[in-house]
């Protein structure tokens, strides 16, 4: 089952995710996104320590995602990806189209 | 060894969690690294995750079978379902164009990497229509990493 928690104080919102990125658990991680978008929160950062597996569901919708908080001129940020779904940002690709952060305290950095 | 097992699920993206376990214990029986294990696991469920988009259209009622073949040096996978026709050709351009956006414009759109994975995952990727109805993805990993060249095609998949 996947947990999806937020936190958010003004700017800064942080979504931790726990547990399987699939087509079946990915909506649940999409509505979080939105929402914080619908919002407009200028630094959205997603902590992914608590995911073991994602699959392409997972990262299309890190890419909507990444999308919506581009549109407000916003910043979307991912960090402490274990091996296992680093792995897939780099079969797709896609390691350098997102801003990959090592721990959650430096992708919740700004200025 | 040539160990032989088949599943049957429903088309159901619940039911994926069950195929991840047994394609991930059968690519450890081979003897594939922890790495290639993942990969091999990723894409099948992203083969099924096609099955259940595309051919069935995200309808609760269509089934896949799963028929796995272990060998001494690779592991064969087929994916076959009973759903409607699927244009692989389409599905195959929007493989590339998300590999051109990402590699020329440095971002892409959500669509599309299943398929970019699968082909990234496996060393050789075929699909075959079948007469009566659906398709078969024959997906192949070799041990040794003598990659053959990833394929694409109508031809029929050998076990």
């Amino acid at each position: 089952m996947l947990q999806v928690k937020v936190r958010q104080e003004d700017d800064l919102a942080v979504i931790s995710v726990t547990g399987d990125v699939d087509l079946y658990s990915s909506p649940e991680m999409r509505k979080a996104i939105t929402e914080l978008g619908k919002k407009k929160v200028r630094l959205i950062v997603v902590n992914l320590e608590g995911v073991d597996y994602m699959d392409s569901s997972g990262v299309a919708t890190l890419v909507e995602g990444l999308h919506i908080v581009n549109r407000y001129k916003g910043d979307f940020r991912i960090a402490e990806l274990k091996p296992s779904v680093r792995e897939v940002f780099e079969l797709a690709r896609l390691d350098k189209v997102f801003s990959i952060f090592e721990t959650e305290q430096e992708a919740t950095k700004t200025g | 060894m040539r160990e032989y097992f088949e599943l049957r699920v429903p088309a159901n993206p619940k039911m994926m969690c069950l195929v991840r376990k047994s394609i991930s214990q059968a690519s450890e029986m081979v003897g594939f690294s922890p790495r290639e294990v993942a990969v091999i696991t990723l894409a099948v469920d992203e083969g099924c995750t096609n099955i259940i988009r595309h051919s069935y259209r995200e309808s609760a009622n269509g089934e896949i079978v799963i028929r796995v073949r272990l060998y001494p040096d690779r592991i064969v996978i087929m994916l076959r379902d009973f759903g409607g026709e699927v244009d692989f050709r389409k599905l195959r351009e929007g493989m590339f164009k998300r590999k051109e956006e990402i590699e020329k414009k440095g971002h892409t759109r959500p669509g599309g990497l299943g398929m970019m994975l699968i082909h990234s995952a496996m060393d050789k990727v075929q699909y075959k229509r079948c007469r009566n109805s659906g398709t078969v993805l024959r997906l192949v990993k070799y041990l040794s990493g003598d990659k053959e060249e990833n394929v694409t095609s109508k031809g029929a998949p050998r076990g």
